[in-house]
């Protein structure tokens, strides 16, 4: 594959839509995510010589953007000495209020998990890449990458609610909220 | 329902019992709802025009070579 390939811009063009996805659900701004969509797109095309012909695009692609948008985080947190705070406020977007299982609501839990679960989430239950691909594109272990997302499933359902700290842990009470859930 | 037995109270968090597979499921497709939403948004053109404009300074680089 070269650079003066038609198939390699249709290729790259074809790869936009998922990670403007991954990069808007990861830092939860749509701006931004977009400079970091334009940032991973020319790393890639600067660097095509480090992708391995036949191996998977998207893959080498997704990597690029975690590891721009996660150096681009550390830099900020040297900046800002009050990273937590800055996050913090990144993420309180919506007051708080009833918890349904809707969208929205959905979408503020999933803004409250860390950044290393949002991202082993996305990768896995959104984006369907096996244990093995979010390992390689997270440079983890593929121990961690499943630990990583088992904590996320229950971090995330933690915060919608459907365990209030009470419920969750006491015997018996977790089996008859799940069957709510899931029958309706 | 075997996660009923946890003898811990407020250790929720860094519990490593995996969630029952019914619950799984359902968050598995609330998030992939949300995140089918997202790709599904129309791409901006300032993507089409960036690698446009790599590839033209690519191919200008290279001389006769295409």
């Amino acid at each position: 594959m070269t650079k003066s390939d038609d198939d390699l811009q249709a290729l790259l063009i074809k790869a936009v839509p998922n990670l403007r996805a991954f990069a808007n659900s990861l830092c939860g701004d749509p701006t931004r995510a977009d400079d970091l969509v334009q940032d991973t797109l020319v790393k890639a095309w600067s660097n095509l010589e480090g992708f391995e012909r036949g191996s998977n695009l998207k893959a080498w692609l997704f990597t690029i953007l975690r590891n721009t948008y996660f150096s681009e985080l550390r830099k900020r947190r040297r900046e800002v000495e009050d990273a937590d705070g800055a996050l913090a406020e990144r993420m309180s977007v919506m007051p708080e209020q009833q918890v349904h299982m809707d969208i929205v609501d959905f979408k503020k839990a999933f803004g409250s998990l860390s950044d290393d679960q949002k991202e082993v989430l996305l990768l896995v239950g959104a984006e369907g890449f096996s244990y093995e691909e979010a390992a390689e594109i997270t440079n983890a272990a593929v121990g961690t990458v499943k630990s990583r997302v088992n904590r996320a499933r229950v971090a995330l359902n933690k915060a919608l609610g459907f365990e209030d700290g009470e419920n969750f842990n006491s015997n018996g009470e977790f089996g008859s909220i799940t069957r709510a859930v899931s029958r309706g | 329902m075997g996660t009923g037995s946890d003898p811990k109270r407020g250790d929720s968090v860094t519990m490593q019992a995996p969630l029952p597979v019914e619950l799984q499921g359902q968050i598995g497709q609330r998030l992939r709802e949300a995140y089918v939403e997202l790709i599904n948004e129309p791409v901006p053109d300032r993507f089409v025009a960036l690698l446009q404009k790599l590839k033209q300074r690519e191919d200008q680089g290279q001389g006769g070579q295409s």
